[in-house]
C-alpha cells in the first residue's frame, strides 16, 4: 500500500536531481520573490476621512494593471490617504498620513510585515538612511517634527521637534534634509546627520518657495517658485548650493523629477523638460495635461523614460492615469483609484 | 389618539375651502400657517409624535424609513444629510416653525445635529417652495413644527427609551393651557455611546459617540378675539465624535450650539389675516481635528429676522397674500478666514389663491429676493388642483426656485469666490390623488433642472474653490399608498412609498452620487385595545457614490426591517419594545460607514 507514495518521493528526488544538476553549469536560476517584482506601484491615496487609500500594480510593459494590491494580499483596507513609499531590501514602507502609521509590506508579494505607529502623527514622507527611518510628521495647527525609528526592528528611537512645517525628507550622500515647506510658503531645508541624528546647519534658499525636493545620485535638489520665475537648485550633501538653474517666466512650478540626465517639471498643467546642463528655459511644454486645473497633473513622475501623470477628477471619482514617452505622445492610458498621487518602480 | 388624527384632517379640509384658518388656530397652534395651503397642491408628509417614537435614534431613521427623502448618513449619529428627488443636502431647506434655519455658512443642515424629540411634528415637503421658504428650498423641505393648544389644560408626558449600544433617549413635556393662555416646556436629552460592530465589514464604529439636549419654551397669549401674540425659544446643544476607522487615527469631534427665538404677532378678522414675526437665531459650531486638543475651526453665525406675512380673503373665491422679509446675516469664522462678515437681505413675495369653484383650486406666487451683492433672479410658482371627481384629483405644480452662496462659499480663506451666481432650477411635478374608501393613493411624476449648481473643486494652485459649475436634470416619480381601517377595538394602518429617481449631471451625461434610482418604504401597524404592533421596511437601489458610476465604489441594494410593540399597562403608562434592523442586514448609506446590525431599545411613556 505505502508502495506507491515511496514511488513518488523518489520520483520527486530524481526530478529535484536533475533541475539541480541541470542548473549547475548555468548562472543559478533566481526565483521569481513575487507577483510585483517588475513593476511600478501606483500610489492612490484616497479620500481623507475614508479607508480608501489604495495601491495600483501596472507591470514594466505596461501590459497587465491590478488593482487594490492591498487589500488583494492582505484582505483588508490599507488606510486613510496614502501619502508615499520608500523601498529598503524586500520591504515597501507606505505612508498613510491619517491613518497615523506606516505600514511596512513585503515589496514582491505586497504582504504586511509590520506597522510603525509610535509617535506618528499625520505623516507626509519618509526616507531611510544608515540603518535608520526617518518620518517627518506635520499635524494641522500642531506639532511638526521628524521621528526616527531602528531599521531592524521599527522601534522608536528619537524625535526631533520643528518649529517649522515638515513636508519632504530625502538622503543624499549620507545626509538628511527635510523641507521646511509646503504648499508653497517656506524656503528652507534642515539637515539632520544620520550617524548622530543631531540636527546640523540650515540650508536657505536665495529665491523662491519650495514646492518639491527630491534626491538623485547623491544630491539633492530642490524646485522653488517666484510670482514670475522659477528655480532649480542642486545643493550638495554638506548643504552648499552648488547650482542655480533659473527657470525664466515659468511661475509656480511644482513637480520636479529627474530622468535620463534631464528635468522634468511643471507648472499648471504644462510638463517640461531641460537637460541638467543646459541654461536656457524650455518655453515649449512637452504635455499639456487637459481636466481640473490642480487635478489634472495631481501624481507625476518620471520613470525609465516614460512620464506618469494622474488626473485625480476633482476627487470625487477614480484618477486617470496617462503614460507619456518624453516626447509628449500618449503610451497608454487607464484608471487606478481615488487620488492618484505616485508612481513608484518596484 | 386617532380621532384626533381625523379630527385634525377634517380641520385642514376646512380650513382649505374657506381660508378660515382662526378656526384653526383656536384649537391648535402651529408656526407655520403657510404650510397648510401647500397642502393642497404639494406631497406633504406629516409625521406626529407617534410616527417620532418609533424611529427615536435621530431624525435620520425617521426620514429613512418614513418618508421619500434618502438620506446620507456618516455612520449612525454622525454627519448626515438629505436629498430630495435627487437634488443635495444644500437645496434642501429646514425649517423651524416657518422660519429658514440652514447654515448661513454651510448652506445646509446637519440632521444629526436636531434632537428629534424637540419638535412636536415633522413635516416632509416635496418640491420646490423657494417663494415661501427662500434659499435652498429646491428639491424639498423638512419642516420641524412646535405646537400650542388651547383648551387643553394641564398636561405632561415623559418618555424614557434605553437602547443598545448605551443609548439613552428622553423627553418631559409639559404643557398648560385655557382659553387665553397656552405654555409648553419640553426637555430632550440624547446620549449614546454608539460602539456598534460590523464584523463581515471588519468595522467597529470607533469615537461614535454623541449626545446632545434640546429645551423649548413655547407660550401663546390670546389678547383678544383678533390678536395673538405667541413665542417660540430652542435652546440646543450637541457633542457628535465623527467614526474613526482605526483606533491609530486621531480622534475629532463638532460641537454644536443653537439658539432660537421667534415671537409672532398674529392678526385675524374675518377678511384680513396678518402674521408679523420677529426671530432672532444663533449657530456655534466648534470642530476640534484633535478630540484632546483646542478647536481647530469654528464660527458663530446670528440672523436677524423681521417677516410680515398679510393674507387678505376678498370671498370665499378669492385671496391674496404678500410676504415681506428682512434679514440680516452675521458670521465670523474661526481659523476660516471669515472675519466678521455680514449680509442685508429682503424679499418680497405675493401670491394669489383663486377657487373658482369648490372642486378647482389654483395658487400663483412671485417673489424677488435682494441680497447683498449677489445676482438673485425673481421667482415664480404656479399651482393648480382639479378634484375630477370624488376619487380621483389632479394637481399641477411649477417653480423657479433658488439658493444663493453660503457664506462659506463666499468668504472661505482661501478658496472664496464673490463672484458665484445663485443656483437656479425650474420644476414641474404632476400629483394625482386617488382616494377610495380607506385607501389613498398619490402618484406625482416630477422634472427638475438645476443651473449653476456651485461646486467647489480644487483650483490650480490646490485650494479647494466653489464655482459655478453644473448643471443637473433629474425627473422621477414619488408614490404612496396609504391605507387606514377603525374597526371595533381595532385599529390598522399601512402605507407603502415608492421613489423612482433619475438624476444626472447634464455635461457628464453621469448619475448623481448618492442619489439611489429606486427607494420603497413601507410602514404597517396594527392596534387591538391596549396593545399595538409595528413594522418598517426599507429597500434602496443600488446608489452610486463616486461621479463615474463605477459599480466596484456603488452601494449595493438592501432592504432593512424594525419592527415594535406597545402595550398600555396602566391608564397612563405605556411600555415599548423595538428590534431595529431585524434581518441583520449589513448597508451602508455612506461608502465605509456600514449602519448597525440588529440591535433594541426599550421604553416606556407616560401621560399624566
Amino acid at each position: 500500500m505505502k508502495f506507491p507514495k515511496i514511488l513518488s518521493s523518489v520520483l520527486a528526488l530524481t526530478l529535484l536531481f536533475n533541475i539541480s544538476c541541470r542548473t549547475e553549469s548555468d548562472e543559478p536560476i533566481e526565483l521569481p520573490k513575487g507577483a510585483y517584482e517588475n513593476g511600478i506601484f501606483v500610489l492612490n491615496e484616497g479620500n481623507f476621512g475614508t479607508p480608501s487609500a489604495s495601491v495600483t500594480f501596472l507591470s514594466n510593459d505596461l501590459a497587465t494593471i491590478e488593482q487594490d494590491v492591498y487589500k488583494k494580499n492582505n484582505g483588508t483596507d490599507l488606510g486613510d490617504v496614502l501619502q508615499t513609499l520608500t523601498y529598503n531590501g524586500d520591504n515597501a514602507y507606505l505612508v498613510l498620513n491619517n491613518s497615523n502609521k506606516i505600514t511596512v509590506v513585503n515589496r514582491y508579494t505586497f504582504k504586511k510585515t509590520g506597522e510603525i505607529t509610535a509617535q506618528i502623527n499625520q505623516p507626509r514622507y519618509i526616507t531611510i538612511a544608515n540603518n535608520f527611518i526617518y518620518v517627518t510628521n506635520d499635524e494641522y495647527l500642531g506639532p511638526k517634527s521628524v521621528t526616527i525609528y531602528k531599521l531592524s526592528d521599527l522601534s522608536f528611537v528619537k524625535k526631533i521637534a520643528f518649529t517649522d512645517t515638515a513636508e519632504r525628507i530625502v538622503e543624499a550622500g549620507g545626509t538628511i534634509f527635510v523641507q521646511n515647506a509646503t504648499f508653497g510658503f517656506g524656503n528652507t531645508l534642515t539637515r539632520i546627520n544620520p550617524a548622530t541624528n543631531e540636527v546640523a546647519p540650515v540650508v536657505t534658499l536665495p529665491n523662491g518657495n519650495i514646492n518639491k525636493t527630491i534626491s538623485n545620485n547623491s544630491t539633492v535638489y530642490t524646485i522653488a517658485a517666484g510670482t514670475t520665475d522659477s528655480y532649480i537648485y542642486q545643493i550638495s550633501a554638506a548643504g552648499t548650493i552648488t547650482k542655480t538653474t533659473t527657470l525664466t517666466g515659468i511661475s509656480n512650478a511644482t513637480n520636479l523629477d529627474i530622468d535620463g540626465g534631464k528635468y522634468y517639471f511643471s507648472s499648471g498643467n504644462k510638463v517640461y523638460s531641460m537637460d541638467m546642463s543646459a541654461t536656457v528655459t524650455p518655453t515649449t511644454p512637452i504635455v499639456t495635461a487637459t481636466g481640473g486645473q490642480y487635478s489634472a497633473l495631481y501624481g507625476f513622475n518620471v520613470i525609465n523614460g516614460k512620464i506618469y501623470t494622474s488626473d485625480a477628477n476633482g476627487f470625487t471619482a477614480d484618477s486617470k492615469v496617462t503614460v507619456y514617452s518624453t516626447t509628449g505622445s500618449v503610451i497608454k492610458t487607464f484608471e487606478a483609484g481615488r487620488a492618484t498621487n505616485g508612481f513608484f518602480q518596484n | 389618539m386617532n380621532l384626533k388624527h381625523h379630527f385634525s384632517s377634517v380641520l385642514l379640509c376646512c380650513i382649505s375651502m374657506s381660508f378660515a384658518q382662526e378656526v384653526a388656530i383656536d384649537t391648535v397652534y402651529i408656526f407655520d400657517s403657510q404650510l397648510k395651503n401647500s397642502k393642497k397642491f404639494q406631497k406633504i408628509s406629516t409625521l406626529n409624535e407617534e410616527d417620532l417614537l418609533k424611529n427615536t435614534a435621530n431624525i435620520s431613521d425617521v426620514l429613512r424609513f418614513q418618508s421619500s427623502v434618502y438620506i446620507k448618513e456618516n455612520g449612525r449619529g454622525a454627519v448626515s444629510s438629505p436629498s430630495f428627488r435627487g437634488t443635495t443636502a444644500q437645496q434642501t431647506a429646514f425649517i423651524w416653525n416657518g422660519i429658514n434655519v440652514n447654515s448661513i455658512f454651510l448652506g445646509q443642515g446637519d440632521i444629526n445635529n436636531l434632537n428629534l424629540l424637540g419638535y412636536d411634528q415633522l413635516e416632509v415637503k416635496s418640491g420646490g417652495g423657494s417663494v415661501i421658504y427662500g434659499s435652498g428650498a429646491i428639491g424639498g423641505s423638512i419642516h420641524m413644527n412646535n405646537e400650542l393648544a388651547f383648551n387643553k389644560g394641564f398636561n405632561t408626558t415623559l418618555f424614557s427609551e434605553f437602547g443598545s449600544f448605551n443609548t439613552f433617549n428622553s423627553f418631559l413635556k409639559s404643557s398648560y393651557s385655557d382659553e387665553k393662555l397656552s405654555v409648553k416646556v419640553s426637555g430632550n436629552f440624547v446620549k449614546s455611546d454608539n460602539d456598534y460592530d460590523v464584523p463581515e465589514k471588519n468595522y467597529t464604529n470607533l469615537n461614535g459617540e454623541y449626545d446632545n439636549r434640546n429645551f423649548n419654551l413655547g407660550a401663546a397669549y390670546r389678547i383678544n378675539s383678533k390678536n395673538t401674540i405667541s413665542w417660540q425659544t430652542q435652546i440646543y446643544n450637541g457633542v457628535q465624535h465623527y467614526p474613526i476607522f482605526s483606533e491609530s487615527v486621531t480622534k475629532t469631534k463638532y460641537i454644536a450650539d443653537t439658539f432660537r427665538s421667534l415671537v409672532n404677532w398674529n392678526f385675524h378678522t374675518e377678511k384680513v389675516q396678518n402674521i408679523f414675526r420677529l426671530a432672532y437665531l444663533e449657530d456655534e459650531f466648534q470642530y476640534f481635528s484633535n478630540i484632546n486638543k483646542a478647536k481647530s475651526s469654528g464660527g458663530s453665525a446670528k440672523i436677524y429676522l423681521a417677516k410680515n406675512d398679510f393674507n387678505y380673503i376678498l370671498n370665499e373665491k378669492l385671496a391674496f397674500n404678500f410676504i415681506g422679509e428682512y434679514q440680516l446675516n452675521k458670521g465670523q469664522g474661526f481659523q476660516s478666514g471669515i472675519t466678521n462678515v455680514e449680509r442685508n437681505a429682503g424679499s418680497i413675495a405675493g401670491l394669489v389663491r383663486w377657487n373658482p369653484s369648490q372642486k378647482v383650486n389654483f395658487e400663483a406666487g412671485l417673489k424677488k429676493d435682494f441680497v447683498e451683492a449677489i445676482e438673485t433672479p425673481v421667482l415664480y410658482s404656479f399651482s393648480g388642483k382639479v378634484n375630477v371627481n370624488n376619487w380621483y384629483s389632479l394637481i399641477f405644480n411649477a417653480s423657479k426656485n433658488f439658493r444663493f452662496p453660503s457664506f462659506n462659499d463666499l468668504y472661505w480663506q482661501p478658496g472664496g469666490n464673490l463672484d458665484l451666481k445663485s443656483e437656479t432650477s425650474l420644476q414641474a411635478d404632476l400629483g394625482n390623488r386617488f382616494q377610495y374608501k380607506n385607501f389613498k393613493l398619490n402618484v406625482t411624476p416630477f422634472y427638475i433642472n438645476i443651473e449653476n449648481m456651485i461646486r467647489w473643486l480644487p483650483n490650480s494652485g490646490g485650494i479647494w474653490s466653489p464655482s459655478n459649475i453644473n448643471n443637473v436634470e433629474s425627473y422621477g416619480l414619488e408614490s404612496q399608498l396609504d391605507f387606514v381601517k377603525d374597526f371595533g377595538k381595532n385599529n390598522a394602518k399601512f402605507s407603502l412609498g415608492y421613489i423612482y429617481t433619475n438624476s444626472k449631471n447634464v455635461e457628464t451625461n453621469r448619475f448623481l452620487s448618492y442619489v439611489p434610482k429606486n427607494k420603497i418604504f413601507g410602514n404597517a401597524s396594527y392596534r387591538y385595545d391596549f396593545i399595538e404592533i409595528y413594522a418598517q421596511g426599507m429597500f434602496n437601489g443600488l446608489t452610486f457614490t463616486s461621479e463615474d458610476e463605477k459599480l466596484g465604489s456603488a452601494l449595493k441594494s438592501y432592504f432593512v426591517m424594525n419592527a415594535g410593540l406597545h402595550i398600555k399597562i396602566l391608564k397612563h403608562y405605556q411600555i415599548g419594545f423595538k428590534a431595529n434592523n431585524l434581518f441583520d442586514q449589513i448597508y451602508e448609506t455612506t461608502a465605509y460607514f456600514p449602519l448597525p446590525k440588529r440591535n433594541y431599545a426599550a421604553n416606556l411613556l407616560i401621560n399624566f
